[in-house]
C-alpha cells in the first residue's frame, strides 16, 4: 500500500483524484454498512428483549 | 480636495460589479428566499469588502472588524465546527434508523464529490483545491466550508455561494436529471412503508458510535463529525434541553450571522472576478448533477437483483440537502401516481444522506493529505 500511495503522490492531480474515488467510496460504504449492522443488531435486540418481556 | 474624494478615487469597476454581486446575493435571500440565513451576510459582507479602501478588512496597519472575524473564526477552523454542532443539535436521525437500509444511499449521492473533484482536476485545478470544489457535492454548506478552509481559503467564497446556491436549487436542478435518468414507469413504483420501533438508547448511543468508529477510521475527521455528533448527543440524551435549545437556536444564529459576513469578506474583487470563480460555480452544478445521477444509478443497480423494487427517486432524496431533497421526490411520485407515498423513505435517504457528506467530507480531509 504504502508503494502505492508513494507512487500516487508523484502522479498528477488528476491520477490522484481517480485514487481517490475508488478508495473513499468503498470505505464510505464500508462505515455506513458498520453503522446500518449496529443500528440492525440493536433494533433486533431490543425487539426481541420487549418480546420477551411481552 | 483630493482627501475629501479619497472614496471615489480609490474605487474601481471591479469593486462595482461585486458590489452588485453583494446585491443580487441580498436580492436572492429576501425575494426569492434562497438561503437567506446565509446569503444575506454572505451579501452585505461582499459589499462592506469591496467599498473603497476596504477599512474593514484593513486600515492604517491594523485589522479591520471582518480580517479580525476571519482570523478568529475562519483560520482557526472555529466557525464550521461550532455550525456543525448545531446542526448536529437540529438532525433527528430517527427516520433512518426506521428503514436503516437507506443509508446506503446516502453513500451513493455522493458520487457527486468525487466526480466533481476529477472534473476540476481536468480544468486544471491543483487536488487540494480540486477536492474542496468537489466538496461542494457533499450538498452540505458547513461541511464544503470547512473542507475550503483547510484545503482553498482563496476560494472560500466562490465555493460557500455556491454550495449554498445550488442546494437552494435543488427543486429545480434534481427533478431534470431524474426524469432523464428514469421512466414513467420507474417513478410509479410503490415501496411498502416500514415502520421499525426505535429504542430511545439507540438515540442516545449512536452519536457516541458513530464518533468512535469515524475516530478510529478516519482520525482527521474527528472535528467534522465529533461536533456534529455532541449536537445531536444534546437533544437525544433529553437531560441537557437548555444547552440543546441554546445550540439550536442562539449558537447557530450567532455562528451563522457571523460566519456568513465573514465569508463575504473573502469575497474581493481580485479574487473573485476570475475564471476560476466561473468554473466553481459550474463545477458546483456538475456535483450536484452528479450526486443525483449516482444515487438513481445505484437504485436501479439494486433493482437487478431485489423482488420488492426500490423507486430510482429515492436514490435521489439519498444527497444532503434536507428537506428539499425529500420533497422532491413526493412530489415528483405523488405528480406521477397521486396515491404513491414514498415521503418516509424519502426522508429517510434525505437523512442518511447528511450523515453520508460528513462522513464523506472527512474522508477527503484524512485522504487529500496522505496523497500530497
Amino acid at each position: 500500500m504504502q508503494d502505492i500511495i508513494q507512487f500516487i503522490k508523484n502522479e498528477s492531480a488528476l491520477v490522484k483524484s481517480l485514487f481517490l474515488m475508488i478508495i473513499a467510496i468503498p470505505i464510505t460504504f464500508l462505515v455506513q454498512l458498520i453503522f446500518y449492522l449496529i443500528i440492525h443488531a440493536w433494533i433486533s435486540f431490543f425487539n426481541k428483549s420487549k418480546g420477551k418481556k411481552g | 480636495m483630493k482627501e475629501l474624494l479619497i472614496g471615489f478615487n480609490a474605487f474601481s469597476w471591479q469593486s462595482a460589479i461585486m458590489i452588485f454581486i453583494g446585491l443580487i446575493l441580498i436580492w436572492l435571500a429576501i425575494k426569492k428566499e434562497y438561503e437567506p440565513l446565509l446569503l444575506l451576510p454572505i451579501g452585505f459582507g461582499t459589499i462592506l469588502v469591496n467599498l473603497p479602501l476596504s477599512v474593514v478588512l484593513e486600515h492604517e496597519g491594523a485589522s479591520g472588524f471582518l480580517k479580525i472575524l476571519f482570523d478568529a473564526g475562519i483560520t482557526t477552523e472555529l466557525f464550521p465546527i461550532l455550525i456543525f454542532i448545531a446542526v448536529g443539535a437540529m438532525c433527528d436521525f430517527t427516520p433512518m434508523f426506521k428503514q436503516p437500509i437507506m443509508m446506503f444511499f446516502g453513500v451513493a449521492a455522493q458520487f457527486g464529490i468525487f466526480a466533481t473533484i476529477i472534473v476540476a482536476s481536468l480544468l486544471g485545478f491543483d487536488f487540494k483545491t480540486a477536492s474542496s470544489i468537489g466538496i461542494i457535492g457533499a450538498a452540505d454548506g458547513p461541511t464544503a466550508i470547512y473542507v475550503a478552509t483547510r484545503f482553498a481559503k482563496d476560494y472560500l467564497g466562490p465555493i460557500s455561494v455556491a454550495a449554498y446556491s445550488y442546494m437552494s436549487l435543488v427543486p429545480l436542478i434534481q427533478p431534470i436529471v431524474i426524469r432523464s435518468m428514469t421512466t414513467k414507469k420507474e417513478r410509479r413504483i410503490r415501496m411498502a412503508k416500514i415502520d421499525k420501533n426505535v429504542p430511545a438508547s439507540l438515540r442516545i448511543g449512536f452519536p457516541v458510535i458513530v464518533t468512535l468508529i469515524t475516530g478510529f477510521i478516519a482520525p482527521m475527521s474527528v472535528p467534522l463529525i465529533g461536533s456534529l455528533m455532541f449536537g445531536n448527543l444534546l437533544k437525544e440524551s433529553g437531560v441537557v434541553e437548555r444547552l440543546s435549545k441554546t445550540a439550536q437556536n442562539e449558537l447557530g444564529s450567532i455562528t451563522t450571522l457571523l460566519l456568513g459576513i465573514t465569508i463575504g469578506s473573502t469575497m474581493q474583487a481580485e479574487k473573485f472576478l476570475t475564471i476560476s470563480t466561473l468554473k466553481i460555480l459550474g463545477l458546483g452544478l456538475v456535483a450536484f448533477i452528479f450526486d443525483t445521477a449516482g444515487g438513481i444509478l445505484f437504485a436501479k443497480f439494486l433493482n437487478i437483483f431485489l423482488k420488492d423494487k426500490i423507486n430510482p427517486m429515492i436514490g435521489a432524496a439519498g444527497i444532503s440537502a434536507f428537506p428539499m431533497s425529500a420533497r422532491v421526490v413526493q412530489k415528483m411520485a405523488i405528480d406521477e401516481d397521486p396515491g404513491n407515498f414514498l415521503i418516509m423513505q424519502a426522508v429517510s435517504a434525505n437523512v442518511s444522506g447528511q450523515l453520508g457528506s460528513v462522513i464523506a467530507g472527512g474522508l477527503v480531509l484524512a485522504l487529500v493529505p496522505i496523497l500530497l
